[in-house]
């Protein structure tokens, strides 16, 4: 009898917890409107305004920005901040519950579900508060503001990176063909160029090293999982010499855009893997592993090679420069299927005009005002050298001409993790109002591409095979960027319950299905599966995407040519 | 002599009736508080049961967020067509019978082994770590349990290990990179984490079973084997008819966490169940209609079969569940 009343005691504590969470949370947001509203009247006197920022780009620790040095310094001048919420889980889960509810933060990045929000109307309209309260995002944004307009002329959302001018990077930040400098230091630091030699050492360095560690050596892995198959998808493209378009190649000349799951190039790639596969180096788990377990087999050391984009490996490329031994890091290489191709991995001077920060309907007319000077504030160049650069005296200095350095002390500050987020580079650094290139005294915007910082970032391993090498940066092997105005394709809003969106759906499911099979068939049924797969893939509306892109590029180049 | 008969046997009607009325409000008026206390339940499954019946007018229309009702693009049953026509709708169906299938039988015979083998046991504090043991993977998310399945029986994973070891296979197999072997892997990663919780019920049947049958069965010489037969079994007869026509009901609901979390290129034709498929064509691609249509489908596929199943069990002389 004691016992269980002691249990229903307990149960009806643990009860009251969830009754209590819950009408605190909801008291919290209830006297935060209201605190917003009835201030609405009020002098903007020293009063300071909080409104919710959704982040969808990534996952991050949710915190207030007046928490950090420079979000401290936006709210002394702007008198707003923002309690910044990442995502957990599925993006379009998430965004699609807001717009089933109709219920938005005021500030919301809805990364790849930007046009379902477009299309739920949960943004406004931007233009009139751009043009009467926000000069500076005018002025940075210049050109590329006509870029920003949807079809019906509104713009609904600002992107981050509007190039003014290009700078090559000195490290990788895109796609690469990544060997482990291990094997390129035993194999007496040989070059590929192309598809056959890059795989012809992957071969040579697992003949002779079956085993690393006292695991088996995997040759070539590949990250297929959920949404990241593109990682395996987009090769064909690369490898034909064309940069991250996504799905589609655009013809220079024509500006025709052509989907190419079913182009030679797709069969050469698959070919290609089919044969290494044949030969057992290709990674059998490769499309059974989720995201996780591809990066934890990679800082494992056991993987002689992979493919993949710079910004997604780098949690596991990172934890691998930052610990002692400097062989078991990876090198990227610029891989074309002939030695004529011009390799284009290296982001050209571009501008995405989706995703980036939007206002939703949330925001009463003086909170949109409020919100759109504190953008505005952002776009000063002060502000973005904040950002980008930090402090003077702090974490830069500017030397006798002007141009701005960091000391080998100050490289070490701003690269630590805890620092970035205590003064706020973490939170700011990308996803707000930002310009690309250089500043107009000449100073690069972001740090890493200044010569006299990138020179001092490279430790001694680093140094050992850029000798080797005889370059002086990791990117100095990858080609210059052509002009493409277009770029990138995959920005173009594709419209909800259109026969382009089912396209996307119905593609990633089929090369989900069947590039498992065609690369892990024997090599003589290569033939049949990949008839099989082309003979499939026509059944797709693929020609509705091709214009819906075509229509897009082209467009672009038109703004392109007018603001010349 | 007609008409008189007739009328007065209204009248009798009459009074019959009124006086069931009587009978019955003072019935109401006796049993007062009991009435009120289902109030707040009958409320609570009008608002939560019934009034979200009135969404499935969005199977019907092009649902747009975030106009009114009145805008919204009425469409028929395109959606319901699109469904059906999708030449892989049918292998989805397929999958997610199977599945709940292998689940519904392998569910009930190993929780009901489990019960009666626990219930044998004579010795408590084994009885119990047992049962402790048996019942704690259901507390695991699927998540957690998902990622535990999928590093068992990985290529280096414990499964491939013992399996080397023991010299049955000569090369390791990738379990989850074979679809025919979905089924099963996904009926046993069910079967370890719900095995345990769902022995429960069938423990608290047996418990209710008289210990003097027993006693009785044991001073006539049956064996443990038969007593188990013939006095435990029977007597959780009642408790499994309910069950299995509650889970008939649940047939298409096969689960949709593990299916997601271990599905993958490889075994997909193997792993989409109905779930996955709405997850993937209606709400990632917003198209909140066709995941109407769907779970619409699912409801009337469902209520099909609990009748089904509730006569079925009448027949066979069970009683049912209404």
């Amino acid at each position: 009898m004691r016992k269980q009343f002691i249990w229903l005691l307990s149960l009806f504590v643990a009860l009251l917890f969830v009754v209590t969470a819950c009408s605190d949370d909801s008291e919290d947001t209830l006297s935060n409107e209201e605190g917003s509203d009835s201030d609405d009247g009020e002098e903007e006197s020293g009063e300071v305004f909080t409104y919710n920022f959704f982040d969808a780009s990534g996952p991050g620790e949710d915190i207030n920005t007046s928490e950090t040095t420079i979000g401290k310094m936006f709210e002394e001048e702007t008198g707003v901040n923002f309690d910044i919420e990442h995502i957990v889980g599925d993006v379009n889960q998430k965004i699609g519950t807001m717009i089933a509810s109709g219920e938005y933060p005021e500030l919301l990045n809805a990364e790849q579900s930007t046009d379902a929000v477009i299309d739920a109307g949960g943004f406004v309209a931007l233009n009139d508060l751009i043009e009467e309260h926000a000069p500076n995002i005018k002025k940075m944004y210049g050109p590329y503001l006509e870029y920003m307009k949807r079809d019906d002329g509104n713009i609904y959302i600002i992107p981050s990176g509007a190039s003014h001018g290009y700078v090559k990077p000195a490290n990788l930040e895109q796609g690469a063909w990544w060997i482990k400098r291990d094997v390129l230091k035993e194999l007496g630091y040989p070059q590929p160029k192309t598809l056959d030699e890059y795989f012809g050492i992957i071969e040579e360095y697992v003949a002779e090293n079956p085993q690393i560690d006292g695991a088996n050596t995997i040759g070539f892995t590949a990250l297929t999982h959920d949404w990241r198959f593109f990682a395996l998808s987009n090769q064909p493209n690369h490898l034909a010499g064309f940069p991250n378009d996504g799905g589609i190649m655009i013809d220079m000349e024509t500006l025709e855009a052509d989907a190419y799951p079913d182009n030679p190039e797709t069969e050469r790639w698959l070919k290609k893997l089919n044969d290494i596969n044949d030969k057992g180096l290709f990674d059998q788990e490769s499309f059974t592993q989720n995201f996780d377990e591809y990066l934890a087999k990679i800082t494992s050391g056991r993987v002689v090679g992979f493919f993949d984009y710079r910004w997604q490996v780098g949690q596991a490329l990172d934890t691998l420069s930052e610990d002692e031994d400097p062989y078991n890091d990876y090198m990227g290489f610029p891989i074309v299927f002939d030695e004529e191709i011009t390799d284009q991995y290296l982001d050209p001077v571009g501008f995405a005009a989706s995703p980036g920060l939007g206002i939703t309907t949330a925001a009463s007319e003086e909170d949109q005002i409020r919100i759109i000077k504190f953008l505005d504030h952002i776009a000063k160049e002060e502000s973005q050298k904040l950002i980008t650069w930090g402090k003077e005296g702090e974490t830069y200095e500017i030397d006798d001409d002007g141009r701005y350095y960091r000391t080998e002390e100050q490289i070490d500050t701003t690269s630590n993790t805890e620092f970035r987020d205590s003064f706020g580079f973490s939170y700011f650094e990308w996803g707000w109002p930002r310009m690309n290139g250089l500043y107009e005294d000449g100073n690069a915007v972001e740090p890493p591409k200044q010569p006299e910082v990138a020179s001092l970032m490279y430790d001694d391993g680093d140094k050992e095979f850029l000798e080797a090498y005889e370059i002086e940066t990791f990117t100095e092997l990858f080609a210059e960027p052509e002009e493409r105005p277009w770029y990138p394709a995959w920005d173009t809003p594709i419209e909800t319950g259109s026969p382009a969106q089912l396209y996307e759906q119905q593609l990633d499911d089929l090369m989900k299905r069947k590039f498992p099979e065609i690369i892990f068939a024997s090599p003589s049924e290569f033939e049949s599966q990949w008839n099989d797969f082309k003979s499939s893939f026509e059944t797709l509306p693929y020609e509705e995407y091709e214009n819906v892109i075509t229509e897009s590029v082209k467009r672009k180049v038109e703004i392109h040519e007018q603001a010349q | 002599m007609a008409s008189e008969s007739n009328s007065v046997s209204s009248t009798l009607n009459k009074e019959k009736q009124e006086k069931a009325m009587k009978v019955f409000f003072r019935k109401c008026k006796e049993q007062q508080a009991l009435l009120w206390m289902t109030v707040p339940f009958v409320i609570w499954v009008f608002v939560f049961k019934y009034l979200p019946v009135w969404g499935w007018t969005m199977a019907f229309q092009d649902y747009k967020p975030a106009i009114s009702f009145s805008e919204q693009e009425w469409v028929g049953f395109k959606h319901f067509l699109f469904l059906f026509t999708d030449e892989r709708f049918l292998g989805v169906l397929r999958n997610t019978l199977a599945q709940s299938l292998i689940n519904l039988v392998l569910g009930f015979i190993t929780a009901i082994t489990l019960a009666v083998l626990i219930n044998e046991l004579s010795n408590m504090k084994f009885k119990r770590t047992v049962q402790t043991i048996s019942y704690l993977p259901h507390f695991l998310s699927w998540v957690v349990a998902a990622a535990l399945v999928s590093s068992v029986l990985s290529i280096d994973g414990i499964v491939n290990d013992i399996l080397m070891g023991l010299g049955l296979i000569d090369k390791e197999i990738l379990w989850l990179g074979v679809g025919e072997y979905f089924w099963g892997i996904l009926g046993a990663s069910e079967v370890w984490k719900n095995v345990g919780w769902n022995a429960i019920i069938y423990l608290a049947a047996i418990s209710m079973i008289d210990q003097e049958q027993y006693e009785a069965a044991k001073i006539d010489g049956a064996s443990r084997i038969q007593r188990i037969i013939h006095i435990t079994i029977p007597g959780m007869k009642s408790v499994i008819v309910v069950l299995l026509i509650m889970n008939i009901g649940y047939i298409l609901e096969a689960g949709f966490e593990p299916q997601y979390l271990l599905g993958n290129g490889q075994n997909v034709e193997y792993s989409e169940n109905i779930d996955v498929f709405v997850i993937k064509y209606g709400i990632s691609m917003f198209n909140f209609s066709l995941a109407t249509a769907a779970g619409m489908f699912k409801t009337v596929i469902s209520i099909v079969f609990l009748f089904a199943a509730n006569s079925l069990s009448k027949k066979l002389g069970q009683g049912g569940l209404y």
